[in-house]
C-alpha cells in the first residue's frame, strides 16, 4: 500500500496559559519572565503545611473559553491530584481536574474545511516550574509554577496536518478574541501535544497512538505530526507492530525522540484533591459569562463575507482583532469599505510583510491613512504618489499632509498648469497628434506619458487624459 | 510532679494581678527542667523568648481579657504546626534544617490572643503513630509513669501539659492523635468538627482527616483555646464559612439531653474496668444511657488506614530534598530521590507511603482507596441514623490505658487498633472530645469520649463540661 491508502487520525491536547494576574492556587503575580524565583511564595513552592486557594478569575476565564467552544459547563466539577516526581513540581503532584472536568462536549469549526472538530473536555490545572540545564547542574525556576492553564482536549476527529494546523489557529483566535489567553506559542502560552495514529483506509479499529511533547511552534507541530504519521505508515508497511509511545520533539535536530512506551507509562495515581472543595458553578454565573462573550471569529467571518468582503479580507479581519480595529478606524474617518480594504489590507499589509513587522509596529494611525485616502479621492495625489507617501509615512511616522508637502508629492489639480503642459506636449509632437486625428486614438497614451513626465507624475492621469482629449478635439 | 492550675484559673489570676506572666513562665521553666530529661516532650524550646515576651506583657500591663484572652499564657505547639522563624521538624530527619517562614493560622491566632509560644513538642514522625515512639527525636514517656507511653501522635503536647511544661497545647488529630494521648495523660483532648479549625500551616498527614486540637487540663480550657483558634480562614478552603456558635458552659446537663453509648465500643473490650470507668459517672448521676448500634465502627481502623495512608503517600511526595530539608546527593536525580527519601523517612512513615501508594495505583485503587471512600460514606450515614435517636454518643477513648513502651511497636496492626474508637469520629468529620474519667485503672487515667453531630461543637463542649463535674 502507499501512504495515500492510510488514514491519519489526530487528536490535539492544548494547554493555554490563562491571562490572570495571579497564580492558580496562590496570590503570586504571574510573571514568568521575571528574575528567577522572585514570583514565589510558600504555597507555590509547596512548603510543608500550605494549602491551595482556587483563583476565581482563572475559573471565570475557563468558563468563558468553555462556553465559546460550545461546551457544557459542569455545575459541579472537582480538583484532583496527579502525581509524579520532578524537581520542577514542588508538591510531587499537580493539582488538575480528572474525572469531573470544568466543561465537556464542545466543538470547533475549522475555517475552510467545512468541518467541525469535537472537543472532549476543558479543564483547569496549574503549570510546573522550569528546569534550566547547564553542563554541570540543573537549576529550577519556580516563577511559572502554579500559573493557571486550561487544557483543551479534542476528540480524534482531525484527519490531516492541514486540519490540525487550522484547528490550532482557530482555537488560538477564539482564545485571543475572548481575552482568555495571550496565546503566544513561542512564549509557551499556547502549547500543543498531538496524538497520532494511522490505519488503512476503511478500517474501523484505531491504531496505537504516538504522542508528541515539546512542540513549540506551528511549524514544529506540522513537522512532528508528519514525521509520526510517516514513521507509523512505514512500520505498518514493514509489518511491525506499533506500540503506544510518547515522543519528545527535538527542536534542534527536528526529529522525534522516544520518551517512554506504554509498558512503562506513568501511573499518576489520580485522586480527589482533599484540600479544595468541589467547584460549584451556578446557572446565573454561566448566564452572566455567556452574556459577556464577544463576537467570535467564525461569526465575524460570516458577517464580513455577508457585507461583501472578499473571503481573504474577512479572514484577515476575523483573525486579527488589531486589523479589525484599524479597519473600523478608517471607516470612522470617512474611508469607504473598498478604500479601506485597498489601503489597509493590500498596501499597508504589503509594506508590513516586506518589513516583517506587525500592525502594532505600524507608524501610520488610521486618521492619517484616511487623510491620504481623501487626498487621493480629491485628486491631490496620484496613485503612485499615494503609495510613495504611505511608505514614507510608515518610515517616518509623520502626518500625510506634512509629508506630502515635504516630499513634494502633492498632485497638480491646477487646471491652468495642466492645460499649459498639455498644450506644450501637443505643440512638441505634431506628428503624433496627426496620427491621433487620423483615428489612432491610442497614441494618446504616449502624449499622456510626456505630460506626466513633465508634471513629475504628480497629476491625476485621468484629469490629464481628459485635458489632452479636450485640447486635441479643439485643435482638429 | 507539680502541676499547674488550669488555664481558666491562671487567666483569672493574671487578670486580677495576683500572678504575672513572667512568674508563670519561670514556673514552667522549672517544670521543664525537672521533667524534660525523663519525658522528652519538647523538640525545641524558646524559653528566652518566652521570658522576654512575658516581661513585655507584664510591663505593658497586658492581661487576659476580651481582646487578648490568652495574654501571658504559655502554650506548647506540636512540631507539625508552623511557627514563623522556628524549625518545623515533624519529628523527621527529612525536615532537618527546615525553618518555617510563616505562622500557621492557629499560631497566628494564638499570638494575636497574647499567648506565649513556649516550644514545639515531640510527636510521632509526621503524626503517624499512637505511642510517640516513631520520632527521630526519641520517644516521649508518660509523665505519670515513665515506663509507659504518653500516647500518640501528639504525645509531646499531652506530656508537656501533664507535667506543667505548658498551660495548654495544640495537638493534631487525624485518627485520634490528640484524644488518645490526652486520655493517656489524664487531660482533655478536643477534636473539633472537620472544617471548624484552619489547617493552614499544619503539616498535612491525611488532609481530609487532619484537625488541629486543643489539649488542656479542663473542658473550659479547651473551649477557651478552641474559641481563639476556630473559625473561617481564607487560607483554608475547607473551613466552614461561618463563625462558631456561642457557648454557655453552665456545668449542668440540659434537661432532655439524650446520651447513647455505642454498643460496639463496649462489646469487645478486653478490660471491663475501662468500660466501668467510662460508665460509672453517668450511672452514679442517674443519667440514663441509650444503647445505640453503629456496626461499621468495627471496621474503622481498616477504613481509616487505607484513606490516611493514601493521602499520606500524596502529601509526603513533596519531601524530595530539592528545596528544603535534608538532601542526600547522589549522581542521578532518581538516586538522589531514593537516598533522600529512603533514609530521611523512618520505618512507619515509609510503610504508610508504600501502602498508600499501592492503594492509589492503577488496578488497585478501586479495591482499596475507593472502597475505603465508600466505607467512609456508609459510616457517616450510620452516625446520622444514630443521631436521630440520641444527641451525643459515648465510648471509651481507647481500649486500654497507656501501655508500656515497646509493647506494641513491633506489631503495627496492634498499634493501629489503638485508634479503633477514635477513628470513627474523624472519618465522619464529627466533633469528639476525650475527658478523664474520675476512676483510674491500675492508677492510670482512662478517657471518656463524647461525640456530637457535625458542627455541634459548642453543645459538645457544654455537655463535656457538665460530665467533667460528675
Amino acid at each position: 500500500m502507499q501512504s495515500k491508502d492510510y488514514e491519519i487520525i489526530i487528536g490535539l491536547e492544548v494547554h493555554a496559559q490563562l491571562a490572570t494576574r495571579s497564580k492558580m492556587f496562590c496570590r503570586c503575580e504571574v510573571d514568568v519572565d521575571a528574575a528567577p524565583n522572585t514570583r514565589v511564595c510558600p504555597i507555590c513552592l509547596g512548603l510543608p503545611g500550605v494549602l491551595p486557594q482556587a483563583n476565581d478569575q482563572a475559573i471565570k476565564l475557563g468558563i468563558r473559553a468553555a462556553l465559546a467552544l460550545g461546551c457544557t459547563v459542569n455545575k459541579e466539577s472537582r480538583w484532583a491530584r496527579k502525581h509524579y516526581f520532578s524537581p520542577d513540581l514542588p508538591k510531587g503532584y499537580q493539582i488538575t481536574q480528572y474525572e469531573y472536568p470544568l466543561a465537556e462536549h464542545g466543538e470547533l469549526e475549522l475555517p475552510g474545511f467545512n468541518k467541525k472538530v469535537c472537543i472532549r473536555r476543558l479543564h483547569l490545572e496549574e503549570d510546573a516550574g522550569k528546569l534550566i540545564h547547564s553542563t554541570r547542574k540543573t537549576l529550577v525556576d519556580f516563577n511559572r509554577c502554579g500559573v493557571p492553564l486550561a487544557e483543551i482536549v479534542s476528540e480524534p476527529d482531525i484527519r490531516s496536518v492541514e486540519e490540525a494546523d487550522a484547528y490550532l489557529k482557530e482555537l488560538r483566535l477564539v482564545l485571543r478574541a475572548l481575552g482568555v489567553s495571550e496565546v503566544e506559542m513561542e512564549r509557551g502560552h499556547f502549547r500543543c501535544e498531538p496524538n497520532i495514529s494511522v490505519r488503512p483506509k476503511g478500517q474501523e479499529e484505531m491504531g496505537a497512538r504516538s504522542e508528541i511533547k515539546n512542540l513549540n511552534s506551528f511549524k514544529a507541530v506540522r513537522e512532528g505530526i508528519e514525521r509520526a504519521a510517516k514513521d507509523q505508515i512505514e512500520w505498518l508497511e514493514a509489518g511491525k507492530e506499533i506500540v503506544q509511545t510518547t515522543y519528545l520533539w527535538d527542536e534542534k535536530l527536528r526529529e522525534l525522540r522516544p520518551m517512554r512506551a506504554k509498558e512503562t507509562a506513568a501511573d499518576y495515581r489520580y485522586f480527589p484533591e482533599p484540600d479544595l472543595p468541589p467547584l460549584i458553578i451556578t446557572e446565573a454565573e454561566i448566564a452572566e459569562i455567556k452574556a459577556s462573550l464577544p463576537e467570535l471569529p467564525a461569526a465575524k467571518r460570516k458577517r464580513l463575507i455577508g457585507a461583501d468582503f472578499s473571503e481573504q479580507d474577512a479572514e484577515v479581519l476575523a483573525a486579527e482583532p488589531r486589523w479589525e480595529e484599524y479597519f473600523a478606524g478608517l471607516l470612522d474617518a470617512g474611508a469607504s469599505i473598498k478604500e479601506a480594504s485597498t489601503w489597509l489590507l493590500n498596501e499597508a499589509r504589503g509594506i508590513l510583510a516586506e518589513r516583517k513587522e506587525t500592525l502594532a509596529e505600524f507608524k501610520v494611525v488610521p486618521d492619517e491613512m484616511a487623510a491620504l485616502i481623501g487626498f487621493l479621492r480629491e485628486g491631490k495625489l496620484t496613485r503612485p504618489a499615494a503609495k510613495e507617501l504611505l511608505t514614507a509615512m510608515a518610515d517616518k511616522g509623520k502626518g500625510a499632509t506634512e509629508l506630502m508637502e515635504e516630499l513634494d508629492l502633492g498632485g497638480v489639480s491646477d487646471e491652468g498648469l495642466l492645460e499649459k503642459t498639455a498644450r506644450k506636449v501637443i505643440e512638441e509632437n505634431p506628428d503624433v497628434c496627426e496620427r491621433y486625428h487620423k483615428g489612432k486614438t491610442n497614441v494618446i497614451g504616449f502624449l499622456l506619458g510626456r505630460c506626466m513626465a513633465k508634471l513629475r507624475g504628480k497629476a491625476d492621469p485621468n484629469a490629464v487624459r481628459e485635458m489632452l482629449m479636450k485640447l486635441l478635439s479643439e485643435g482638429k | 510532679m507539680r502541676t499547674l492550675p488550669s488555664l481558666s484559673a491562671l487567666a483569672l489570676l493574671l487578670d486580677h494581678g495576683e500572678y504575672t506572666a513572667a512568674r508563670l513562665v519561670e514556673e514552667i521553666e522549672a517544670n521543664i527542667a525537672a521533667n524534660e530529661p525523663q519525658t522528652n516532650a519538647y523538640i525545641n524550646l524558646f524559653i528566652e523568648e518566652a521570658e522576654a515576651k512575658a516581661r513585655r506583657l507584664d510591663t505593658e500591663g497586658v492581661r487576659p481579657g476580651e481582646d487578648k484572652p490568652l495574654a501571658g499564657i504559655p502554650i506548647a505547639v506540636k512540631d507539625n504546626i508552623c511557627v514563623a522563624g522556628k524549625p518545623c521538624t515533624c519529628a523527621s530527619k527529612i525536615l532537618e534544617g527546615f525553618v518555617a517562614p510563616y505562622d500557621a493560622t492557629v499560631v497566628k491566632r494564638l499570638k494575636d490572643a497574647g499567648a506565649i509560644i513556649v516550644g514545639k513538642t515531640n510527636l510521632d514522625e509526621f503524626a503517624m503513630g499512637s505511642s510517640n515512639e516513631n520520632s527521630a527525636y526519641g520517644p516521649v514517656r508518660n509523665p505519670l509513669d515513665h515506663e509507659r507511653v504518653a500516647g500518640g501522635s501528639s504525645g509531646g503536647s499531652a506530656a508537656a501539659v501533664a507535667y506543667g511544661g505548658a498551660v495548654a497545647a495544640l495537638g493534631s488529630d487525624t485518627g485520634g492523635s490528640a484524644r488518645q494521648p490526652a486520655a493517656f495523660c489524664g487531660l482533655v483532648g478536643f477534636r473539633p468538627s472537620y472544617g471548624r479549625v484552619s489547617r493552614y500551616g499544619l503539616v498535612a498527614f491525611a488532609s481530609s482527616l487532619d484537625q488541629v486540637c486543643p489539649i488542656t487540663r479542663t473542658v473550659e480550657d479547651a473551649a477557651l483555646v478552641y474559641s481563639v483558634i476556630a473559625g473561617p480562614d481564607p487560607d483554608d478552603s475547607t473551613t466552614y464559612p461561618s463563625e462558631p456558635d456561642e457557648m454557655d458552659l453552665t456545668g449542668e446537663i440540659k434537661e432532655g439531653t439524650k446520651v447513647g453509648y455505642i454498643k460496639e465500643c463496649f462489646d469487645d473490650l478486653e478490660d471491663e474496668r475501662v468500660s466501668d470507668a467510662v460508665l460509672r459517672p453517668f450511672k452514679d448521676a442517674g443519667i440514663e444511657l441509650v444503647e445505640v448500634s453503629v456496626p461499621l465502627v468495627k471496621l474503622s481502623v481498616a477504613g481509616y488506614q487505607l484513606l490516611a495512608m493514601a493521602e499520606a503517600s500524596s502529601n509526603l511526595a513533596r519531601y524530595d530534598g530539592i528545596r528544603y530539608g535534608r538532601r542526600i546527593e547522589k549522581l542521578g536525580l532518581k538516586e538522589t530521590y531514593e537516598a533522600t527519601r529512603g533514609r530521611g523517612f523512618g520505618d512507619e512513615v515509609t510503610r504508610r507511603i508504600l501502602i498508600g501508594t499501592f492503594g492509589l495505583s492503577e488496578g488497585y485503587i478501586d479495591a482499596y482507596y475507593n472502597t475505603a471512600l465508600r466505607y467512609r460514606a456508609a459510616l457517616a450515614a450510620e452516625f446520622e441514623e444514630a443521631f436521630k435517636k440520641v444527641d451525643f454518643l459515648l465510648s471509651p477513648t481507647a481500649p486500654t490505658p497507656a501501655f508500656k513502651l515497646g509493647e506494641k511497636i513491633a506489631d503495627p496492626l496492634a498499634m493501629y487498633l489503638s485508634d479503633i474508637f477514635t477513628a470513627p469520629a474523624a472519618l465522619a468529620a464529627l466533633p469528639a472530645i476525650s475527658i478523664p474519667a474520675p476512676d483510674k485503672v491500675d492508677g492510670l487515667p482512662v478517657g471518656i469520649q463524647l461525640t456530637a453531630p457535625r458542627w455541634q461543637d459548642a453543645k459538645l463542649l457544654e455537655l463535656a463540661h457538665a460530665v467533667e463535674r460528675l
